[in-house]
């Protein structure tokens, strides 16, 4: 939607001097600074299946390893899995000879017509319940390996524990003085590699069991002379995506694939990284668009649009209408900026801009005008709109003359100016709760926004 | 950029009490069962299906022309019955669609020559991507941006999500104006 | 003391496994038996909309936007977690450009706030999903194939060898032999050749064909078909296999010849002008290490990396091998007969992931990597090749504690009271 409406032409500066759409902003209430994706810090909030919608507690993703319980995914097209249900004809078990009918369940999929029975999966009895999920092959040498090296681990860390202790003793310090000026020298070469052989078995200890080491062998599968002869089905065969879904088992053959749990999604929380409070955390609950905390820009500073764009002539001044809109209910005073400001030496602005002098005033944003219809009575003399600088003024928005006088013979017309507007600082900052007692102070905050107007009209 | 208005020739559309701007050329079946709750806008050659099931859409919709908007069936073993569509409020579809989802949340955004395959279910402030396939009973969580052909998680809406799709179908509806003909 | 220490330990949170290669990117967590996602190694850039691969890079900043957007991906949509809790294990080559590696690290550390950092290179690594402490391992990925012979733990790096051919040749090569033979069928239309249709065939189309219909032909065949092309004789062309039809979008079919599908592979064996193939580099590998290392290191040979995936790599390789022995430049320096190769217990394309998770699981990961505050003093990564002292132990350093560096290093950590540091 930013893109139907072209928000990527109008950026502004955050604090860590990256240009953005204010659609991805932020905007820090206790810092009075805008924040961008890079400047916050992000954090996993929640996590959820995407086809259930079901909120899943931390723990029991992390035991799950992010997967749901409950929804398959296709191996073939990775589309979810439905169950489907048939009716099979069974002996009844109490009466041999008469059959009773059974329901069946089975996986299947709606996209590429997959199902469970393809890779040779009976069906089930009932629809809850999991799915037989083949087991890997070599998982257990793996825990083999990994306790052995746990042992060596935790051998090697008592050594340390212990070297800890018998350092204090004057034999040992005076073996070290002598011996750290050779430690970096020794430590040159291959420092990082070297560490990796310390977990090495020691004779002296005895009490660790040994695994078995892998064993070569000589002999290795010679290439199978099917490949030669037989004809090639590529629908039988795994493609290069397909074989990845199944690390543990080498799926070569597509009877081999077997479904796997559907991977869930994460709700992310926004922090920012100076004053660690919470910018953006969302509902718990997946299906809910709610969100606990929304500090976003979009809310708290005043939005430029492009609204109207004359022809534009290289070295010719022409007058832009810019539209700059007030988030807040109650009215906002507006400055403007022209000049460059001192870090733009790279700079984009390829035209020079002479925006109003005076300040404006923005009118209050009706949260209710959506539904009452008679916006058009409004009086605006009150605010004594200067026709030099205001070309209209609806509701909360502004219509405001610019002018425009492109510098460069190529390219777009860009041009940067400074935004300042008064913001009321709603939040009871920590350091003012002496200072002021009920009324928030209102500060002038300003950022740069950086306006993509178009192309020149070539002569 | 601000949305520009568009115009729109007084005696094709029909304005109805609550706001509604139905094209003439539009195909409404069964109209008895379609609600349109206010200030949406349907433009022309839209095809929507009442007649198979009921459709509700919400407030300040916009269904782009050569639309269609059709409620999905589900098979039982004693015949096809059809579910009822629900479109919530603030949608945006864009041209060339067709529309077979089960339900539609508010704040979507669907682009230009997407198919949404049956019985889908699109949460509230997701996005589908222009010439989306999304595959039959697809569930699309909110805040999500889906594309490609079997549709597939492919980015993630910001949070103004919500403010920002009102803000373009209220606009859009208020710049939609009418003009008399020119004889 | 160490009681309280015991416990931290005890609950300290399983890190993350990278394994960050040129086609493919594994990513998991230490302890586990695969990695829980194997993507492939590009991005979307935000800011573009175009999607790039990591190690095509021009500058480092780009290679920067690159990762941290990568990163974020892998985060966020694969490990689900928060950067900020696990420690990192990092499996690179060892021939790893330090432009690379001290970017991740940037990224890592200043962008992710990840604690700390382990860069362990792979062919040591694969030693550990094995259980032995002296292998050859030869790695064959996507950009270049390494060799690298490790002796009781200690990677004899003089003898390291690498050679530019791994898939992406393998791919060029397939690219060439379908432009030369490969038909297109548009439709029910008559078989035109590939390059009247399409000048270039998509790098997925290649992979894909490589994977499913490629296969490395076994010695004999090999020689026969050399023999075919050196004396432009077809009839000395073993029966080739059956030809493949490949569908391709817009309902094209294309005919890949019998011929293609083994001789694209050739290319890894193929003695170029400097009598090179990925055979030679194992003996040459050998050669360079001390004698009495030999016999033990060739026969304990170990093949990983994605393109030794490929239907009959080991035994071809072996046969070359062998071949190669018999050879004057080799004959007289060898008493080795036998080559033995392992099969480590996972698939060849994640076995240097596996055994950084391995490791990653182990208590002394902290003792040997590169801490977030001894990274932020001094912005460098400590590599095998810089002569500057490591400071990757937190020990050491704890043991300078009266340095103004280090009470430098203090205050900074204090100053940004971000995750606990290591004590």
């Amino acid at each position: 939607m930013a893109a139907k409406l072209e928000l990527q032409r109008v950026q502004i500066l955050c604090s860590c001097n990256a240009r953005s759409p204010i659609t991805q902003l932020y905007f820090c209430k206790h810092c009075l600074k805008i924040r961008c994706g890079k400047c916050v810090s992000h954090e996993v909030d929640s996590h959820y299946c995407p086809n259930c919608l079901e909120n899943m507690p931390s723990a029991e993703a992390k035991s799950k390893k992010n997967r749901c319980g409950n929804c398959l995914d296709c191996p073939s097209c990775q589309h979810t899995l439905s169950h489907r249900a048939t009716s099979v004809a069974v002996p009844d078990p109490r009466d041999p000879t008469k059959t009773t009918t059974k329901k069946a369940y089975y996986l299947a999929c709606g996209l590429c017509r997959w199902s469970s029975r393809d890779a040779g999966m009976p069906d089930k009895d009932s629809a809850s319940g999991p799915w037989l999920e083949p087991e890997n092959a070599g998982a257990r040498r793996i825990t083999d390996l990994s306790d052995y090296y746990h042992q060596l681990a935790k051998q090697e860390k008592m050594e340390r524990e212990h070297k800890k202790f018998t350092r204090r003793r004057a034999y040992f310090r005076l073996q070290e003085k002598y011996l750290s000026p050779g430690a970096p020298g020794r430590r040159r070469s291959s420092a990082l590699l070297s560490s990796f052989t310390g977990l090495a078995l020691k004779d002296e200890q005895a009490t660790i069991i040994p695994v078995e080491p892998a064993v070569a062998s000589e002999e290795v599968d010679a290439l199978p002379n099917k490949i030669l002869t037989q004809p090639v089905v590529l629908e039988k065969i795994c493609t290069i995506r397909q074989r990845l879904q199944h690390p543990d088992h080498h799926c070569v053959s597509v009877e081999q694939m077997y479904p796997r749990h559907k991977h869930l999604l994460i709700k992310r929380s926004q922090r920012c990284r100076e004053c660690e409070h919470n910018l953006s955390k969302p509902e718990f609950n997946p299906s809910s668009i709610k969100f606990k905390i929304q500090l976003v820009a979009i809310q708290h500073i005043p939005d430029v649009r492009i609204f109207l764009v004359p022809n534009l002539h290289y070295g010719k001044e022409s007058i832009v209408t810019l539209i700059i809109s007030n988030p807040n209910e109650k009215r906002m005073s507006i400055r403007f900026d022209g000049s460059n400001p001192k870090e733009c030496e790279d700079t984009h602005a390829t035209a020079q801009v002479i925006p109003p002098e005076d300040e404006l005033m923005l009118g209050p944003k009706d949260p209710t005008a959506e539904f009452d219809d008679s916006t058009a009575d409004i009086q605006y003399d009150a605010y004594n709109d200067n026709t030099e600088y205001v070309q209209f003024r609806k509701a909360h928005k502004l219509g405001v003359l610019f002018k425009v006088i492109p510098q460069r013979a190529t390219d777009n017309v860009v041009v940067v100016f400074t935004l300042k507007y008064k913001y009321k600082n709603t939040a009871p900052a920590l350091n003012s709760s002496q200072d002021e007692t009920s009324s928030p102070a209102a500060v002038w905050l300003e950022h740069e926004v950086t306006v993509d107007i178009g192309p020149l009209v070539s002569e | 950029m601000e949305l520009q208005d568009s115009f729109y020739i007084k005696a094709e559309y029909i304005e109805t009490a609550s706001g509604n701007k139905v094209s003439k050329q539009s195909v409404l079946c069964g109209s008895q069962n379609i609600v349109l709750n206010g200030k949406s806008i349907i433009h022309s050659e839209c095809i929507i299906r009442g007649d198979l099931a009921n459709v509700r859409i919400g407030r300040h919709c916009v269904i782009s022309s050569r639309t269609v908007v059709r409620p999905p069936f589900k098979k039982f073993s004693k015949g096809v019955a059809f579910f009822p569509l629900h479109i919530g409020d603030h949608v945006f579809i864009d041209e060339d669609c067709i529309v077979n989802a089960a339900q539609v949340g508010s704040y979507v955004h669907i682009g230009k020559n997407c198919v949404i395959g049956r019985r889908c279910v699109l949460k509230d402030c997701c996005a589908i991507a222009d010439n989306t396939y999304l595959a039959p009973e697809t569930v699309v969580p909110p805040f999500t941006v889906v594309s490609g052909n079997p549709g597939a998680v492919s980015g993630e809406l910001p949070e103004c999500t919500q403010e920002l799709m009102v803000d373009v179908t209220r606009g859009y509806y208020q710049h939609f104006l009418p003009i008399q003909e020119a004889k | 003391m160490p009681l309280f220490e015991g416990l931290s330990v005890g609950v300290e949170k399983t890190a993350a496994v990278f394994d960050i290669g040129a086609a493919y990117t594994k990513v998991g967590f230490a302890g586990e038996t695969s990695p829980r996602a194997t993507i492939p190694s590009k991005i979307k850039l935000s800011k573009t909309d175009k999607v790039v691969h990591i190690w095509d890079y021009s500058s480092t900043e780009e290679l920067y936007d690159a990762l941290v957007e990568f990163l974020h991906h892998v985060y966020f949509r694969h490990l689900l977690v928060n950067p900020r809790d696990r420690r990192v294990v990092v499996c690179e080559s060892i021939l790893c450009p330090t432009q690379f590696r001290q970017t991740l690290a940037k990224v890592f550390f200043k962008r992710y706030e990840v604690p700390s950092i382990l860069f362990a290179p792979s062919h040591l690594t694969t030693l550990f999903t094995l259980g032995i402490n002296t292998a050859l391992v030869l790695d064959a990925g996507y950009n270049e194939t390494v060799v690298l012979p490790v002796y009781e733990g200690y990677p004899i790096i003089k003898a390291v060898e690498s050679l530019p051919l791994g898939g992406r040749a393998i791919h060029e090569n397939l690219e060439r032999q379908l432009k030369e033979t490969g038909t297109i069928k548009e439709n029910g239309e008559e078989q035109k050749p590939l390059l009247s249709v399409m000048d270039k065939i998509p790098p997925d189309v290649l992979e894909d064909i490589t994977v499913r219909s490629c296969f490395m032909t076994n010695m004999e065949r090999a020689t026969a078909i050399q023999q075919s092309i050196l004396q432009a004789d077809d009839s000395k062309w073993p029966s080739p296999a059956a030809s493949v039809d490949y569908p391709l979008n817009g309902g094209r079919t294309l005919t890949m010849d019998g011929k293609s599908r083994e001789v694209a592979c050739e290319v890894l064996f193929e003695m170029d002008n400097e009598e090179q193939s990925i055979a030679t580099l194992v003996l040459d590998s050998i050669l360079k290490c001390p004698i009495d290392m030999r016999k033990p290191l060739a026969d304990n040979l170990v093949f990983i990396g994605g393109t030794s995936l490929l239907p009959g790599f080991s035994h071809r390789l072996l046969a070359e091998l062998k071949l190669l022995l018999t050879k004057p430049k080799y004959k007289q320096c060898f008493a080795i007969t036998t080559f033995k190769v392992h099969s480590p217990p996972a698939q060849a394309n994640f076995t240097a992931w596996l055994g950084g998770a391995i490791f990653g699981a182990l208590e002394v990961l902290s003792y040997r990597s590169l801490s977030r505050d001894a990274f932020l003093q001094t912005e460098v990564v400590p590599d095998w090749c810089s002569l500057s002292p490591a400071i990757t132990e937190v020990e050491q350093s704890a043991a300078k504690d009266k340095t103004p560096l280090k009470s430098l290093g203090l205050r900074k950590a204090a100053g940004d009271a971000k995750g606990t540091p290591e004590k």
